[in-house]
């Protein structure tokens, strides 16, 4: 029962994986990179978590209390920013994929124009 | 490489990952039970350190703050690249986009998201601007309410058009905001130095526990990393509008210039 959270991450991981390899599609191909991103915040998220704790928020909270670990949540929030930013990287190159060759189609791209 | 052969291919490659990553995982602290040093002292010593009640923004915002300036970087770099990617050729105007052939026509915005896209940009805009100058006490934090505030500026666009939207929003002053934002963090950071401190060091007063103005520099870091974020995620997105509509405008001009030769 215990090993359930890191079955669903490494399941996230591998089926997005799945979809890359594959993908027809360079849009496709960056959603199925957000579900890899996803299962590394989930894995990141899942590690502090403590049983019967509170979110690392003391605004209600006796200074004592049990809370889950903030390091991981901070860190979550910079792969959240970097995955976003990636995608939005990512996004831009297939438009210009899609300038130069007329396809989004990944196995048609490797075609060369000369 | 046929496409049913490289499905099996991964097939296979991907059981044996799923094998090695699963013996890895089964080192690992169960579920529930995790006892890391950094953050349970962080939970007991920060709040009494620095008076914000967040640990996760004093995390970010202090304790490791140039990490957080990192990554502010990293969102400026990546916005720098898409505005290059996506900068306008020459060769794009000789393109004729399929719908601006003749007898083609796109609908009009519906009349619910019209209605929606006028009622809600104020709300959103106040929920975001909450998250950013509340990120010390309660959940939240820039990055979030930057984001926040600029999805309700992009609903502008959803509720009317492009022409629009790119008359209420300049370009010229998002860009002075996210200047703004990112030079604030940054001399903040450096103002740490004149006072014999190290960089990004908290040296404003830490105040009372749970009232407003606590926590030192993480509500002032918040609220500059909200003000880059918000400009740099509009540019953004203006940034594929524009490769989207105009682009395709001028081609469509370009079109009906060479019709009446």
């Amino acid at each position: 029962m215990n090993s359930i959270p890191y079955l669903v991450t490494i399941w996230l991981f591998v089926i997005g994986l799945y979809g890359i390899v594959r993908s027809r599609n360079l849009i496709h191909l960056v959603n199925c990179l957000t579900v890899i991103q996803s299962s590394t915040c989930l894995l990141l998220i899942m590690i502090g978590y403590r049983t019967n704790a509170a979110a690392p928020v003391f605004k209600n909270l006796p200074e004592d209390a049990k809370a889950v670990d903030p390091v991981v949540q901070a860190l979550t929030l910079t792969d959240v920013v970097v995955g976003a930013v990636v995608i939005a990287l990512l996004l831009a190159i297939a438009i210009q994929a899609h300038k130069q060759f007329n396809t989004l189609d990944p196995h048609k791209l490797s075609a060369m124009k000369g | 490489m046929k496409p049913a052969f490289s499905k099996w291919v991964f097939i296979v490659i991907a059981a044996a990952f799923c094998f090695l990553i699963f013996q890895a995982v089964k080192g690992l602290n169960k579920f529930g039970e995790y006892n890391g040093i950094y953050g349970v002292t962080l939970n007991k010593i920060a709040v009494t350190e620095r008076a914000a009640t967040n640990v996760v923004s004093t995390v970010a915002f202090d304790y490791r703050a140039v990490d957080t300036m990192g990554e502010e970087f990293i969102l400026f770099a990546s916005i720098a690249g898409i505005s290059l990617l996506l900068r306008r050729r020459h060769i794009e105007e000789e393109e004729i986009p399929e719908e601006d052939l003749p007898g083609r026509t796109s609908p009009d915005t519906s009349d619910a998201v019209k209605v929606f896209g006028l009622m809600y940009p104020g709300f959103i805009f106040l929920f975001g601007a909450y998250m950013v100058l509340h990120a010390h006490l309660t959940p939240g934090g820039g990055f979030q309410g930057g984001v926040i505030i600029a999805s309700a500026v992009i609903l502008i666009y959803l509720a009317s058009d492009y022409k629009r939207f790119s008359s209420i929003v300049s370009l010229k002053k998002l860009e002075k905001i996210e200047t703004v934002g990112l030079s604030g963090f940054i001399l903040t950071g450096i103002y740490a130095f004149f006072r014999g401190d190290s960089f990004l060091y908290n040296f404003l007063p830490y105040g009372v526990k749970g009232s407003y103005l606590s926590g030192g520099i993480i509500l002032l870091l918040n609220i500059f990393v909200g003000l880059a974020v918000s400009g740099g995620i509009i540019l953004l997105a203006n940034e594929f509008l524009e490769q989207t509509i105009l682009l395709r405008e001028t081609r469509a001009i370009v079109r009906r210039g060479s019709k009446k030769k």
